[in-house]
């Protein structure tokens, strides 16, 4: 059927098109190859601190290259790579979520006054990877995902916006949240870290 | 002058870089007053830079999911339909629904020159531009003309109102200076010198500082220096400022050179 729309639109092309078809096919595989497969280290990463299942957060990726070359068509090259896998993997992420769950994920409020006080000056270099991981896995998913956007992946909030089709000034009282939950966790334990070093 | 409730406010912002000029300059003022506010970001980006570490420097095996992509999109049926249309394109649109795509698109690239030229006309694209520039020149070793005469580099540098002694600042200990050229980074002249440790090669970009803070997330501080660091692509570009000097260092992303180089900048510089 393809192959009669082809011929109807330009005979002349008929000789060549099985050559046509599968160089064009793939250049696409080379192009995506190059803008695309470089990430998988990045989306594997988030994927398994949001999942927290390695399988699961395999398929999650598997889904956004798929996803991401069924679209390709439409991805502008020389445009931000990254934050447009960032964005399919987060959807795909939430129609997991919501066809595992009937109810929506709530982000606890929390005042972004200065109730909790971690320690002014913790430079947390007493704290190992363990306990910086643990901490991370103990936020909601939300801030977790803000943490791991901004922080880990180094994307702008303005990125972060885009990635998860949120106002920015969400974003930015999100991961102020984020990040005084995470030193509010963090400063405890580098005091006791600082002490038992000291002993 | 802006209050702590407004610096807190806007700290995402100013961690990352995106501040425009006149914001980030409000808040480097309040800074310098408020010894609780600088407490509080210099802890945030001292944890924020042990974040990433931890956690981008965990070892992730990505073999298993290549395999199976490279698997899946040779064999995906869609490549049929795919495969008969032109590359980055797709269906024909009414031709009405195009004269609206071309007029949104016009507004917002006036709305996006006039941004850049009021908010960020040096922003991110320096660092996308020099990881660009270091692949071609130093990775791929396009041939170039080089200069790699003391008194050449010096004048060069010179030339563009930077002290002639100050790409050889850097030049001690393992890193020995290669070669020197100008070249242009988002529009505007650095000086680009090669270093090598003798294994590797490394870019750093100089050019006399504007008013205009670096774009990025502080990675950490140095000599009273804020370093700032991105990965675009196979690249790692770290960034500082000095008194005089905006300083971009750019190496292979894997090798922690750049970190490593711009820590010694702060310093040397």
């Amino acid at each position: 059927m393809v192959l009669m729309g082809q011929a109807a639109f330009s005979d002349q092309c008929l000789p060549h098109l099985p050559e046509l078809t599968s160089s064009t096919v793939n250049q696409r595989q080379n192009e995506f190859e190059s803008v695309a497969i470089s990430h998988a280290p990045s989306l594997l990463r988030v994927a398994r601190r949001l999942a927290f299942d390695p399988a699961i957060a395999e398929d999650l990726v598997q889904e956004t290259f798929l996803r991401a070359w069924r679209s390709f068509d439409q991805f502008e090259p020389g445009t931000n790579a990254r934050a447009w896998l960032f964005r399919i993997l987060f959807n795909a992420f939430y129609a997991q979520g919501r066809k595992s769950r009937s109810a929506p994920l709530l982000v606890p409020l929390q005042p972004l006054a200065r109730e909790i006080s971690p320690r002014i000056g913790a430079d947390f270099s007493a704290l190992d990877g363990a306990m910086l991981g643990a901490a991370l896995d103990d936020l909601s998913v939300e801030h977790r995902t803000v943490i791991l956007l901004a922080v880990v992946e180094g994307f702008t909030c303005r990125e972060l916006a885009e990635i998860l089709s949120l106002p920015i000034g969400t974003v930015m009282s999100r991961l102020s949240r984020a990040r005084r939950s995470l030193r509010a966790m963090l400063a405890p334990q580098e005091s006791r870290a600082l002490r038992a070093s000291a002993k | 002058m802006m209050d702590c409730n407004e610096v807190a406010e806007i700290a995402p912002l100013y961690l990352s870089g995106e501040l425009d000029r006149e914001r980030a300059s409000a808040v480097d003022a309040h800074l310098r007053f408020c010894a609780s506010c600088m407490g509080e970001i210099e802890s945030q980006a001292r944890l924020d830079a042990r974040m990433r570490e931890v956690i981008a420097g965990e070892r992730i095996d990505v073999a298993g999911v290549e395999r199976w992509i490279r698997a899946r999109i040779s064999t995906d049926p869609r490549n049929k339909v795919a495969s008969i249309l032109p590359l980055h394109s797709k269906s024909r649109p009414h031709r009405k629904w195009v004269a609206v795509a071309v007029g949104v698109a016009a507004v917002l690239l006036l709305a996006a020159l006039g941004y850049r030229g009021l908010v960020s006309p040096h922003g991110a694209r320096v660092y996308a531009d020099a990881a660009r520039d270091h692949q071609r020149e130093v990775v791929e070793q396009e041939p170039r003309r080089w200069l790699s005469d003391r008194a050449s580099i010096s004048a060069l540098a010179q030339g563009q109102g930077i002290a002639g002694s100050a790409p050889f600042a850097l030049s001690s200990g393992p890193y020995h200076l290669e070669r020197a050229r100008l070249c242009f980074l988002d529009g505007r002249v650095y000086l680009h010198v090669v270093y090598t440790d003798g294994s590797r090669e490394f870019s750093v970009y100089f050019h006399v500082r504007g008013s205009q803070p670096l774009p990025g997330s502080p990675r950490e501080i140095e000599n009273g220096r804020i370093l700032r660091t991105s990965v675009l692509g196979a690249e790692e570009v770290a960034s500082l400022q000095t008194k005089d000097l905006t300083v971009l260092v750019v190496s292979d992303r894997y090798s922690g050179d750049a970190l490593q180089v711009a820590r010694l900048a702060a310093t040397a510089l």
